[in-house]
């Protein structure tokens, strides 16, 4: 996007100067993350290295949740394909993922299982699949039919089918559980212009779309003044403006805590890492990150920020649009100017994906505690999408809405380096009546699993799932204990 | 006069409402944070959610303004909006903004030379005018938006053509957008028209054909996000009289519905027709089939264009489509509690009007149905700012700036919805995005922001505390500001003698406060 760079306004550069020098002066020392003990809190027994950080938490508490919405329906025989169903091929043509032993180095997949695999746009998280950190579930959704977006998000995000239902499981939990930290001022933050239905209804909780440009305009001395005179206006205000307002004054003090304009990842982390490609004289060259996609990992840098302040934030939303490939789904390969091939722009969704995720994953895992532990060992981040897409292609080479699709779950609590799946083959049931990917997999079995094993809430169950139970044959062991 | 409406809590007692919710969440924490504090108690949840209801409205806040009709029919009320209602009466204003034809506006029409590719077909801004494309047609249809919404005397045509273009969202970024100046003039023209007309030349428009893939719906190819959408969100309301197999009928007769010279390479294009309408025999699947329903008169038949045209008579004029723009008129309007029986009269209206777009606002924004009606309705982050703007008399300098440093933090830039639902219209959609708006209101009233100017001492009497407060009564609310919000904004400047930065600081609290967010 286009952003004005001319703008001739004093105030914009005294504050664009301080910003900066702020920024420079807290990069001389690094950035600290803030932790604010509190006497109620045990004291900490197990300390990040080399000192600040996260709270210190006993394993037996909660993890913090990072959730993932893939908006638009991702379609998952791309980020997951069952190249060795026999099928396979018969319905997927220019989206088809080639078996791995293919000699086209662009459209073969990565081994998983020898059934399942993922497309070469996906690499950065294959080492967390074979360290078991990365589990992907397959044919899995909301059993529900619908093919709308819109109603399958909602029934996704509440957790349950209904319409009338409208605070978000998420929201739920945080509402039947007390804080993991006393003092916390936020409890889930979503990086979105709008409140996500999934957190929607729980106190503490914020929308945030940019972090690092928060502050007032004006004079910097009348700032508490101002928010004074807001808090006390809007303290008869109706209630959810009210419980708005309070969030966004204190999203205000916490930003200023943070100070994520002078975040800097973990060594050796690159968020939105530019793609490789050869050329034909043999050099390498690095193509940015489509601007579409970078979003994501803005957010997921943003996401590190806030949990390694340990200002006691729970949850974490982000949202990545953009997934409803109606047409053209199939361009995995372009072209440098030389002619030599590279990356599609279709692959730029799933390669953001895979690359952010993987940096993510890094960053916090270089967060480590003195038990040999790292911040992985207290995050676990759920992937998700409202429904997959019809097996089969339509006229555009792209897929349209269909019903079952992938999930996947990172963090070293899950289970990882496998795919579950009830894989019912793509030539007898594994399409339903509509052409959709079939649904096996309840996605609650999963969120219910996550419910109980790491968020310690299972007896919430039939709150924050309203209407759902465990299934008699158990969980599918998609979390550790 | 201030119309304070019910609580709609008090008319559906039954309703369990997020504020209920909240309060029960409140009383939990602080109980629990007591709990921990003096006993170590274990916590418990705060409430039970069994019969939580999707609420609706906001609740017991009154509407500020004395002129909330004048507030629902434009982008914000000011001083001249009011003197100009207090003329006419309801009645006659209501007729004088039904008719934006008659009413001259030759300083808007002078402003808008600004935004030439506005003006133009997709061949004139390519091939014309040299090469204007991409971000310079976005800008400028983005500016346009922006300067009529807070210029034009036609205000209610603005209001409308915003309506529409929320009912038929395009994404800028998912089509060509060379393609949106005859989009959005199709709309603007036919605003104020029928919903048979007009939904007619929304689907016959390259924009349109782009965004849902109805280009590439072709014999043997079908793609039926088009035909899907046309159903859920145009006109019939999701899964509302319609199941997958009519979505199949409906695509396979808009096969070919698509635009000009498609596969045509820009550079070389001398095709004037080129991002237009088309429809293609080739590449249409003359089979017929059943839609929605199995008598006789639902068959399609083998045939042409004429099958699609068939299609969209069969949707225009259908009830459960005149419910569907009922409740979205209603709500934009009235607000989020307007009951059933209103909706389905003014359903009814729809019907018997053929679709008539002045005669169902005709019905909803006459005095008795209005007063009858209304209640209170959060601004969404458009709005705010444009009222804030036209509140202020602010002077709109650098539409870039108020593009990218305004409207892209409140999330809601023209054209910048990405889903094909438009943007959301509820309270609870937009009440968590308080803090871009002090941000824009303090920056609009402190002359922070280099695209947007204001004076608010031309406006004012003298600079004592009461004038200011009486400026900010009179220009920002319509008179309608309580007492007690005026008291504690007076409070804000603590001297008799504020100085003009304090002034300013006031006029920005008060476009921060609650009472602006409401209209």
């Amino acid at each position: 996007m286009r952003i004005p760079t001319d703008t001739g306004c004093s105030e914009y550069q005294q504050m664009n100067r301080r910003s900066a020098l702020s920024a420079l002066g807290a990069m001389a020392s690094s950035w600290i993350p803030q932790v604010n003990y509190s006497e109620e809190e045990p004291q900490p027994s197990i300390k990040p290295v080399g000192g600040g950080g996260i709270l210190p938490r006993a394993t037996t508490t909660r993890d913090i949740v990072v959730t993932i919405f893939l908006r638009g329906g991702a379609d998952g025989l791309v980020l997951c394909p069952p190249w060795k169903d026999n099928d396979y091929a018969n319905y997927r043509r220019g989206t088809r993922i080639f078996p791995p032993t293919s000699s086209d180095a662009f459209r073969k997949a990565i081994d998983l299982n020898n059934f399942f695999g993922m497309p070469q746009a996906m690499a950065p998280l294959k080492s967390l699949y074979t360290s078991k950190n990365l589990l992907i579930t397959h044919q899995t959704g909301s059993m529900n039919d619908t093919r709308s977006h819109f109603d399958a998000q909602h029934f996704m995000e509440v957790g349950t089918d209904s319409k009338q239902l409208w605070v978000g499981w998420m929201a739920r939990h945080l509402n039947s559980v007390a804080p993991t930290k006393s003092d916390a001022v936020l409890r889930g933050v979503a990086l979105s212009g709008l409140m996500p239905q999934i957190l929607d209804g729980a106190l503490q909780t914020a929308a945030l779309t940019d972090l690092t440009n928060y502050a007032l305009p004006g004079d910097s001395a009348t700032v508490a003044n101002r928010l004074g005179w807001l808090t006390k206006a809007y303290s008869t205000a109706e209630a959810s403006m009210s419980n708005a307002a309070t969030n966004a004054v204190k999203t205000l003090n916490l930003l200023q805590t943070i100070n994520y304009p002078a975040y800097q990842p973990a060594t050796g982390v690159v968020y939105n890492p530019p793609i490789a490609s050869t050329l034909a004289n043999g050099s390498v060259v690095n193509s940015d990150m489509a601007w579409h996609v970078r979003d994501f990992g803005e957010s997921l840098k943003s996401t590190a920020a806030l949990i390694k302040s340990g200002v006691g934030i729970e949850t974490v939303h982000v949202d990545f649009g953009g997934w409803d490939f109606h047409r053209d789904e199939w361009v995995f390969e372009g072209r440098n100017g030389d002619g030599t091939a590279n990356f599609g722009w279709r692959f730029w969704f799933p390669y953001s994906l895979a690359a952010n995720l993987a940096a993510f994953y890094k960053d916090l895992d270089a967060t480590k505690f003195s038990d040999g532990t790292t911040l992985m060992n207290r995050v676990t981040v759920v992937v998700m999408s409202e429904f997959g897409r019809t097996v089969n292609e339509n006229g555009n080479y792209g897929t349209d809405h269909g019903h079952g699709g992938t999930m996947m779950f990172l963090g070293k609590n899950v289970n990882g380096g496998q795919v579950i799946a009830d894989w019912k083959s793509l030539g007898t049931t594994g399409i339903d009546v509509f052409g959709g990917l079939a649904t096996t997999l309840d996605y609650r079995i999963f969120l219910g699993e996550l419910l109980e094993k790491r968020l310690l809430n299972g007896g919430q169950l039939g709150t924050v799932f309203p209407g759902y139970t465990k299934p008699a044959s158990g969980w599918r062991g998609a979390f550790k204990a | 006069m201030n119309n304070s409406v019910k609580s709609p809590q008090k008319s559906k007692p039954n309703a369990f409402s997020r504020r209920v919710l909240m309060q029960a969440g409140v009383l939990g924490l602080s109980s629990l944070e007591l709990s921990r504090r003096a006993f170590g108690q274990t916590f418990s949840p705060p409430t039970e959610i069994e019969g939580e209801r999707e609420p609706s409205g906001i609740g017991t806040r009154a509407v500020v303004s004395q002129y909330p009709l004048v507030d629902r029919m434009t982008f914000g009320t000011t001083y001249d909006e009011v003197t100009l209602y207090n003329s006419k009466g309801w009645a006659a204003y209501l007729e004088y903004h039904l008719a934006p034809e008659k009413i001259s506006d030759n300083a808007l029409t002078n402003r808008l030379q600004e935004f030439p590719c506005t003006a133009c077909t997709p061949y004139q801004n390519l091939r014309v005018y040299g090469w204007r494309t991409g971000y310079d047609v976005y800008y400028d249809m983005a500016s346009a938006q922006i300067v009529r919404a807070a210029y034009a005397k036609a205000q209610l045509l603005e209001v409308m053509t915003e309506f529409w273009l929320d009912h038929f969202n395009v994404f800028n970024n998912a089509i060509s957008n060379e393609l949106l100046p005859t989009y959005v003039r199709t709309i603007r023209s036919l605003a104020l028209s029928d919903f048979p007309t007009l939904l007619r030349a929304v689907v016959k428009s390259g924009a349109m054909m782009q965004y849902l893939d109805n280009d590439r719906n072709i014999t043997g190819q079908h793609n039926e996000n088009f035909a899907r959408e046309l159903m859920e969100l145009h006109t019939l309301g999701v899964y509302n009289g319609y199941s997958e197999t009519d979505i199949y009928v409906a695509r396979r007769c808009f096969t070919g519905w698509s635009r000009e010279a498609i596969d045509d390479n820009m550079d070389t294009t001398t095709n004037k027709n080129w991002g237009l309408f088309k429809f293609y025999p080739d590449c249409h699947d003359n089979e017929g089939g059943y839609f929605l329903g199995t008598k006789s008169t639902d068959l399609i038949v083998k045939g042409g264009i004429e099958q699609g045209e068939g299609i969209l008579t069969k949707l225009a004029l259908n009830p459960n489509t005149a419910n569907t723009i009922a409740t979205k008129l209603c709500q934009r309007f009235l607000g989020e509690n307007v009951s059933a029986t209103f909706i389905q009269s003014t359903a009814n209206t729809f019907l018997t009007s053929n679709g008539d777009i002045k005669t169902v606002l005709r019905y909803i924004l006459n005095e008795t149905n209005f007063k009858a009606n209304y209640s209170p309705r959060f601004k969404r982050p458009f709005r705010y700012l444009i009222s804030s703007i036209r509140a202020s008399y602010g002077n709109i300098v650098d539409t870039g700036d108020v593009l990218w440093w305004l409207l892209q933090p409140l999330r809601q830039q023209p054209f910048q919805w990405g889903p094909p639902n438009g943007y959301p219209d509820t309270y609870l959609a937009w009440v968590d995005n308080l803090l871009p708006r002090w941000k824009a209101g303090m920056g609009i009233a402190q002359n922070n922001f280099w695209g947007v100017r204001t004076n608010p001492f031309l406006y004012m009497t003298g600079r004592t505390p009461a004038n200011v407060v009486t400026y900010i009564n009179k220009y920002l609310f319509g008179g309608g500001l309580s007492a007690s919000s005026q008291a504690s904004l007076q409070a804000y400047m603590k001297t008799n003698t504020p100085t003009n930065a304090q002034i300013r600081e006031t006029i920005g609290l008060a476009l921060s406060s609650p009472d602006f967010m409401m209209y």
